[in-house]
């Protein structure tokens, strides 16, 4: 089944994403998101914060934003 | 009309007009790096025939050169075609952008900050964070403020501004209020790529909290200001605290000491605190405690400049006058005993 995947770690576009039907959010983010303690991640599913244990079910919409992103002192936008 | 949603109504129309515009940019580049490949793929037939030709008519040596001329030509025709490809898949992943997503985006707002604000005139979208608070240093609330009607100029400017709302200004630049905002503008470091990605898809809320992130956390290694040094050092004379404009280093001890209470030594023309100062009574000028020295005479302070034989001025007048008067004496006793004679 599919699920659409926002990763705003990174490039941040969101994608379609194939997953195993039961597939619960904290295995998602554990394969897709492994380098990154979920603790440090503001996880939604369709919005909503969301246990992790909870079952993805098709087309869910799945955003991951860091909390702890780092600043600096000149860039351009 | 209710006015929030005669407010998201504004906004969903402003951001899709923007985002269409940015689109309709990004549509131009693509053809026109299209345009860009097609030439270079021209370029790249007109070589392939020239060596066919050069090989025929056994031109080896010419052939060799137009070899390494069309190697050349590929590899950057490799090089623009991976670059259109990542402009391909931006443009792919950009999705249609209607009002009841826009609505949703702001739904999701109020739940993740409480509320949020529309500035109609300034077609300005707002939301507060709460009071921030880094590595011990009070930095206050601030607005994140998105100027909805410069989203279509995303690739050329920030099309947003950071509001403090209890200014708490870095003692040495009072135009920073966070260590990565300088002027409003957020420096936004390893966020920039994730931020321009979710305002180009309208993702209203990602954007804010993308921002917040960037705003409760603190990069030691590149800020506007330190927060160690946020509020400055304090004078080790009158503990007034210093920032990099009005504050010195004693030459001496290294203490920092502000303009108030450092002085420049007449001796060495050094600049001292008040501790490695002393006051030169003859001249009333301040020396260092090194180019201060004690009269042989009084023992009493006295600077270098002053000193004259290790005795201060009013001994050195006074022994002086001593030598004088002692070779008068005996001045007048030669006199008198030259009549005697």
């Amino acid at each position: 089944m599919q699920v659409m995947f926002i990763n705003n770690n990174g490039a941040g576009f969101a994608d379609y994403v194939e997953i195993e039907p039961h597939t619960t959010i904290e295995s998602f983010l554990h394969d897709h998101l492994s380098d990154i303690h979920p603790d440090d991640l503001m996880i939604r599913v369709n919005r909503q914060p969301v246990a992790r244990d909870q079952v993805l079910q098709p087309n869910d919409r799945i955003s991951a934003t860091p909390t702890k992103i780092e600043g600096a002192q000149r860039c351009a936008a | 009309m209710n006015p929030q949603i005669r407010d998201k109504l504004r906004i969903a129309t402003l951001v899709r007009q923007q985002l269409r515009l940015l689109h309709d940019d990004h549509c131009d580049q693509v053809q026109q790096q299209y345009g860009a490949v097609l030439g270079e793929l021209d370029r790249l037939r007109g070589l392939h025939r020239r060596v066919e030709k050069a090989r025929r008519r056994r031109w080896y040596a010419a052939a060799q050169r137009l070899s390494v001329v069309m190697q050349n030509v590929s590899e950057h025709v490799d090089q623009q075609m991976r670059t259109l490809q990542s402009s391909h898949a931006e443009s792919t992943h950009s999705q249609r952008i209607t009002d009841s997503f826009v609505a949703d985006e702001l739904d999701q707002l109020t739940e993740e900050f409480g509320t949020w604000r529309f500035d109609a005139s300034n077609k300005e979208l707002s939301v507060q964070t709460d009071a921030i608070e880094l590595e011990g240093v009070y930095l206050g609330p601030f607005e994140i403020q998105l100027r909805l009607c410069d989203l279509s100029q995303l690739e050329q400017r920030q099309p947003y501004a950071i509001e403090a709302l209890d200014p708490q200004l870095a003692a040495s630049q009072d135009c920073v209020t966070h260590p990565h905002v300088s002027d409003k503008q957020l420096c936004a470091g390893e966020a920039v790529t994730p931020i321009r990605a979710a305002l180009k898809t309208g993702r209203l809320c990602d954007f804010f909290i993308l921002v917040q992130s960037v705003l409760t956390n603190y990069n030691a290694e590149s800020p506007y200001v330190s927060l160690s040094e946020w509020f400055g050092e304090p004078c080790s004379d009158c503990g007034v605290r210093v920032n990099d404009d009005n504050r010195s280093l004693c030459r001496r001890c290294d203490e920092v000491t502000c303009d108030e209470c450092s002085s420049i030594c007449a001796c060495c023309d050094d600049l001292h605190c008040a501790d490695c100062s002393r006051h030169c009574p003859s001249c009333q000028e301040s020396s260092c405690c090194i180019c201060t020295a004690v009269c042989a005479q009084c023992d009493e302070p006295c600077c270098q400049l002053c000193l004259d034989d290790d005795l201060c001025p009013s001994c050195y007048q006074e022994r002086e006058n001593q030598y004088a008067k002692i070779q008068n004496e005996s001045e007048s006793c030669n006199t008198a005993k030259t009549s005697v004679c």
